[in-house]
């Protein structure tokens, strides 16, 4: 297990002049961020935090989350990561939750919700009105006049905390996972050799970096010298795609949705990309269908197909571009220095075809929840991640999910995966996605509910267009008793899909903006 | 125009608080419209305006605002009817003016 902090895992031992950020109107080199973390970290010491205090950061990706981030481990303090569209209630309840004594935010953040941060010491991307009752309260822009940088680092041991990640956990509450600067160091070292990562990539970042698949491609990249593109306008994937040609990036890292947006609204299909080296999704499961697609649309670029949890760092899978048409379907097998078993109930290792759960083991698994010890040891047993995953294990050893566990319904007892019928309706063609909930039915237990996402506004009739292709592919009793058409899914930031706000919709409302903002 | 869309705005993604929009806010720096909110946006666009917006076109100097968005339809109507003047010209023998 490494005791190095992670800063200066990332951070020592630059070439100062190289470009580390790129942002829309700027770029940020190495020399600079080093300094600009240092300035942070000074400032942090000086509001009298002691190693172990927690720093609240609330921002969009930019060059002052990046510094907070950075400066926060720096000075050995543990980073509290939120979404910077928190509510109001999300952001005083992860405050209570954590302790955190200082908060780094941006100006918006702190217009909006100034009045959550009394009692705190509050650092500002730029200029911001006061916030009321706050301890203090500084615009880090001016901190480069006023504020020496720190040049060490403080120092670590192997299971001393980095960062509590709130997880946007599909189902179930908002927990925090609790990652050590050894959990960071072991992940990075992982995904940069089987991604085989060097100071020459450039990673065109769209993720949000509070997000731990997001932090991934941060830590992936300033490990190895080269650079985070990051832009914050996916909601117009054109701006992101002709940036990624004129910046010749190298890497492209999404989630299903993205991939789902980038395929069905996007010019994608027509550019060439010649720069791009590999594109990297995680996040969830894209249908085969979509990936079929994308290798279609991007034959010259290695496909990554990667499995993680908040819980394990980030990455606990891949599975290598060669064997994804061999293996289509499939998360691979374990990441470098992890290893993924799938277990029966008994804690056995099921046979080829059996399902089971994932369970993982490797100096990524993180060290717990958040003041949650019940719910710690339920997940977090003898070191090993009991992820919730329920998968099947082929005779070579790579891992299909079936499901999340709780994502079934149970149909005349039997229980049925609702992803199984959800890659069946999307591949009638007319829907961008589509997404299943068991409805409460007499006859059968519980029945089938589609939610579908048209790709075009050609709606007239879909819902029956979209039953008789189910009668086509389905058995009798896992036809859609119900079907909405939707204009988009409810997802939570991670994109993933939130079956819960699904499960109690009953009418048709304007679903497109809801936001489980943790 | 500018009230249709802004109605539309308002109605699909602030739950109809009103006070929250200004014509020229950027959607972007707001957060009121995500990625896939935008290809709604522009679905709601097409079927009221008789538009078709491509690919391309969905870009935030296009798209970003309520005003944004005023201008680009105008300009896309003015196009399309200029476009089916010329075809209307040409299909009638007339010489073009």
């Amino acid at each position: 297990m490494s005791d190095i902090n992670v800063a200066q895992y990332l951070l020592v031992g630059k070439d100062s002049r190289r470009t580390a950020l790129s942002f829309l109107q700027s770029t940020v080199s190495y020399g600079d961020l080093t300094a600009q973390a240092g300035r942070i970290a000074a400032y942090l010491l000086r509001c009298h935090a002691r190693p172990g205090d927690r720093v609240l950061l609330v921002s969009d990706n930019s060059f002052f989350w990046v510094a907070c981030y950075l400066g926060t481990l720096q000075a050995g303090l543990i980073t509290v990561l939120i979404p910077a569209n928190s509510s109001a209630s999300d952001l005083a309840s992860v405050l209570r939750m954590s302790g955190a004594g200082i908060v780094c935010a941006q100006a918006s953040v702190v217009a909006t919700y100034g009045s959550a941060f009394s009692g705190t010491h509050l650092l500002t991307d730029r200029a911001s009105p006061p916030a009321p009752r706050v301890l203090s309260q500084v615009n880090c822009s001016t901190l480069s006049s006023t504020q020496p940088p720190v040049t060490d680092y403080a120092p670590v041991n192997h299971d001393q905390l980095a960062a509590v990640v709130f997880t946007s956990g599909s189902t179930g509450q908002p927990r925090g996972v609790m990652i050590t600067h050894s959990n960071i160091i072991a992940n990075t070292e992982s995904i940069v050799s089987y991604l085989s990562l060097n100071q020459q990539d450039r990673m065109m970042a769209v993720l949000p970096f509070h997000y731990c698949y997001g932090a991934s491609l941060l830590h992936t990249h300033l490990r190895v010298g080269g650079e985070v593109v990051v832009d914050n306008r996916f909601m117009y994937p054109e701006t992101v795609l002709q940036r990624m040609k004129d910046l010749q990036c190298t890497g492209f890292a999404g989630t299903p949705s993205h991939f789902q947006i980038l395929l069905r609204g996007s010019s994608l299909k027509r550019k060439r990309f010649p720069s791009l080296r590999h594109v990297q999704q995680a996040g969830g499961h894209l249908a085969p269908i979509f990936v079929r697609e994308l290798m279609e649309t991007l034959p010259d670029t290695r496909i990554y197909i990667m499995y993680g949890q908040t819980e394990a760092t980030a990455r606990l899978s891949y599975l290598a571009p060669e064997m994804l048409e061999a293996k289509l379907g499939s998360i691979g097998k374990g990441a470098p220095g992890v290893t993924l078993r799938v277990l029966d109930e008994q804690g056995r290792d099921v046979r080829p075809g059996e399902v089971g759960e994932i369970v993982a083991e490797g100096a990524n698994v993180a060290k717990g929840y958040w003041h949650e010890p019940k719910e710690s040891e339920t997940v977090f047993r003898n070191g090993l991640l009991y992820t919730g995953d329920l998968a099947r294990i082929d005779e070579d050893g790579f891992i299909y999910i079936v499901d999340r566990t709780k994502d079934f319904l149970k149909c005349r007892g039997e229980k049925i995966s609702c992803r199984q019928i959800e890659e069946a309706v999307v591949e009638c063609g007319e829907l961008v996605e589509a997404a299943v909930v068991g409805i409460p039915d007499d006859v059968l237990g519980e029945a089938v509910k589609v939610f579908a996402v048209p790709r075009n506004k050609h709606v007239d009739g879909l819902e029956e267009r979209i039953a008789s292709y189910c009668r086509t592919r389905l058995p009798l009793h896992q036809l859609p008793k119900q079907i909405v058409v939707l204009r988009s899914l409810p997802k939570n930031i991670a994109g993933k899909v939130m079956k819960s706000i699904l499960k109690r919709h009953n009418t048709a409302p304007p679903l497109s903006n809801i936001h489980d903002h943790i | 125009m500018l009230q249709t869309i802004r109605k539309f705005v308002i109605d699909n993604y602030l739950f109809g608080e009103e006070g929250k929009l200004g014509d020229e806010d950027s959607f972007m720096e707001t957060g009121i419209i995500d990625s896939t909110g935008i290809l709604e946006l522009v679905r709601f666009l097409e079927t009221t305006y008789g538009i078709k917006v491509t690919d391309e076109e969905l870009i935030p100097d296009n798209l970003d605002s309520v005003s944004k968005i005023a201008s680009f339809i105008l300009m896309k109507q003015s196009v399309s009817s200029q476009t089916a003047q010329e075809h209307s010209f040409r299909s009638s023998g007339e010489p073009r003016p």
